[in-house]
């Protein structure tokens, strides 16, 4: 999953990218407005955090040019703006959460997790197929809701990413986007080594096949055993 | 007893009551002296009717009169010359009534108390009875007169029991005491009446201001339906609610922004202690974090000195300290202190001063006013851009205006989040207020301007 970062206070884009990325998440950090609106156009993101009081361009007017070109970016706004009006100019301008300065970095990591799952129409944060659980808030991987997988962070975020849209292929480039950041050095073959160090995990786990390829497409996750 | 209507009560029923009973007592009295003055008539009429009667013929006085009951009590008597009067005749019910002396003044009425025992009222004749050489009669037949011919002086006592007088103005005395009793009801119940309506507009007035808390200072006294007299304290009244309902916005939006102001930084602060107690890190990062943690603290503890000495300004428990202030100078200096990021970006400056700029101020607000200006513009200032700063002086009136290229950040002319460094605008307006003043911000397609203007300036 892959997080844009949209915050002019250095301190808190850098403890926020810090923590996401310790979350599992690839992040991408920016300080103005400008920039923020060039990466949400250039990137598809799982989820944008924006700040509104931003150098450049406004956080506000970000949103609305994102809204306005058909960007569908799940948008989390951070700001100190704590007046109810603030809050409702927000969401009427394309916002899908509202954050207030000060806040707890663990209540952001959740909010975060709940607006990654949205666009999937997931609501609860367990996703299941057949034996294996996937908990998005823990970030882990269960089998048989007894012995929980040992991936590395790479391995989760594809396992996510894929589980998140089961049933429906993902290409290795839309994987390398969501799965890897710009700080990221990223070989051509990493995605199908990460794909193929995961089926060797499930596999073992008794997981078999959970993961298919699709020639000249990609990769799809089996949803048979539902979610 | 502190109520208005109570106090109004009381002064006027105190006016008004002592006026009813000294009228009560006044009427009393004179229809008292009224009935007593006609008793006497009747006494004097009747004293007349006996004088007119009494001859002096044939050396004896007589008393020509057919029915002598029909006169009620009276006695004649002759003037004393020595020691006791010759009683002459009468109705004999008055044995006990001295004669009056010859010296006292006649006719004289006074009460006396009768034979019977009964209160009466007797009027005394002091008079010479005609002479009626011709005339009979026997009256006093037994009294030898003198051989002289002259007629002696008659003293004659007439009285009248005055229980029927008494009884009468006992009567009206009832009847005045019922009417005052009546009246002092009415004029009591009329009082209260009439201070209830009158004093309703008070009431009314007491009732909209009572109903006026810190909710409601938007609320204003209806001014137009009171009356004259009252209509100055509503509109007085209505005054004060305009400075109380500024004053409260003015700490509401200081409060605001206060709050707005340390939110990033305890934000800042919040977020990398949080993420550096989420799990074991090396000893560098903990420096790392410590070092952020100073560098905030430390511009927040600028944030907050500015707060609480604009919070102690614009609430009036700390007066500015006006000293003279080149506000050319102040400026120049915290550019000094701001410039750096600007320059670095290629932002190019220009500071003019025209003429003298000395302004009666508190230097320290000035200087965190132009500090946070100035640092605005530095850091938000596009690439390339210019910053120009003006003061000038015209007559009473010093303006700084500092213009910038603008950035997108700037949306709207009140928008409160347009200052990162120290306080935000609506503070910076907050505090030219404080100082007396004016502080405008415009934005014009690319170009931001902010003024800070002096007026009633003394010349240098």
């Amino acid at each position: 999953m892959r997080i844009l970062i949209v915050e002019d206070s250095t301190n808190i884009r850098e403890s926020v990218a810090q923590a996401l990325r310790e979350a599992g998440y690839a992040v991408d950090a920016v300080g103005d407005g400008r920039q923020g609106f060039i990466y949400v156009q250039t990137t598809e993101y799982d989820v944008a955090i924006l700040d509104l009081g931003l150098p450049e361009m406004d956080g506000l007017t970000v949103l609305r040019r994102m809204r306005e070109k058909g960007i569908a970016t799940p948008v989390l706004v951070l700001t100190a703006r704590d007046a109810i009006d603030d809050r409702v100019l927000g969401l009427r301008s394309g916002a899908d959460d509202y954050l207030v300065k000060p806040f707890a970095l663990a209540e952001l990591l959740a909010r975060v997790a709940v607006l990654v799952r949205r666009p999937h129409g997931v609501r609860s944060s367990a996703l299941r197929f057949g034996p294996l659980s996937i908990d998005t808030v823990t970030r882990t991987a269960t089998v048989n809701d007894r012995a929980t997988l040992d991936l590395s962070p790479r391995e989760y975020r594809v396992l996510e990413y894929l589980a998140l849209r089961a049933g429906k292929p993902v290409t290795r480039m839309e994987l390398e986007d969501h799965v890897y950041d710009e700080r990221s050095q990223v070989m051509s073959n990493a995605i199908d080594s990460a794909i193929c160090a995961l089926r060797a995990k499930l596999d073992a786990a008794g997981c078999h096949d959970l993961i298919r390829t699709r020639r000249k497409v990609g990769y799809v996750l089996s949803s048979g055993a539902g979610r | 007893m502190n109520s208005l209507r109570s106090r109004l009560t009381i002064a006027l029923l105190s006016a008004i009551l002592p006026l009813i009973v000294v009228v009560g007592i006044g009427l009393h009295v004179f229809v008292q002296s009224s009935l007593i003055a006609r008793f006497d008539d009747g006494l004097v009429a009747r004293a007349r009717s006996i004088t007119n009667a009494t001859k002096f013929e044939h050396g004896r006085v007589e008393l020509d009169i057919a029915d002598e009951g029909s006169l009620g009590l009276f006695e004649l008597r002759a003037q004393p010359i020595t020691g006791t009067s010759e009683l002459i005749g009468g109705s004999r019910s008055l044995g006990s009534e001295p004669v009056e002396p010859a010296s006292a003044e006649l006719p004289t009425a006074r009460d006396v108390i009768l034979t019977s025992g009964e209160a009466g009222r007797s009027l005394t004749v002091r008079f010479t009875p005609r002479e009626d050489p011709e005339g009979e009669g026997d009256f006093g037949a037994n009294q030898p007169i003198a051989t002289t011919p002259a007629a002696p002086n008659l003293v004659l006592v007439v009285a009248a029991k005055r229980d029927e007088l008494d009884a009468t103005v006992r009567s009206l005395d009832l009847a005045i005491l019922g009417c005052g009793a009546l009246l002092v009801g009415g004029v009591v119940a009329s009082v209260a009446l009439a201070l209830r309506r009158g004093l309703r507009p008070v009431a009314s007035l007491a009732a909209e201001v009572e109903a006026i808390d810190a909710s409601r200072l938007s609320s204003r006294v209806s001014e137009g339906a009171l009356p004259l007299e009252l209509q100055p304290i509503a509109m007085r009244t209505n005054a004060l609610l305009d400075r109380i309902n500024d004053a409260f916005e003015r700490e509401r939006r200081l409060t605001a922004s206060a709050a707005h102001e340390l939110r990033t930084p305890i934000a800042e602060i919040r977020a990398v202690t949080e993420l550096a107690l989420s799990r074991a890190r090396s000893a560098t990062e903990y420096q790392q974090a410590l070092r952020s943690v100073f560098d905030v603290s430390t511009r927040m503890q600028s944030s907050v000195e500015g707060l609480l000495r604009l919070a102690r300004i614009a609430s009036w428990r700390e007066p500015p300290n006006l000293e003279p202030v080149d506000i050319a100078i102040v400026v120049r200096d915290a550019w000094d202190r701001a410039m750096a990021p600007a320059l670095a970006r290629g932002v190019r400056a220009t500071f003019e001063k025209r003429s003298t700029t000395e302004v009666q101020t508190d230097r320290a607000l000035v200087t965190l006013i132009a500090g946070n200006l100035l640092a605005n513009a530095a850091e938000y200032t596009p690439d390339g851009g210019d910053i120009t700063s003006e003061v000038s002086r015209s007559g009473e009136r010093i303006v700084w205006r500092l213009v910038n290229t603008a950035s997108e950040r700037v949306r709207t002319p009140d928008a409160g989040e347009t200052v990162h460094l120290g306080i935000g605008l609506p503070l910076v307006a907050a505090a030219a207020a404080a100082l007396g003043a004016t502080f405008n911000q415009e934005r014009q397609s690319a170009r931001f301007t902010v003024t800070l203007e002096w007026t009633g300036v003394a010349n240098a």
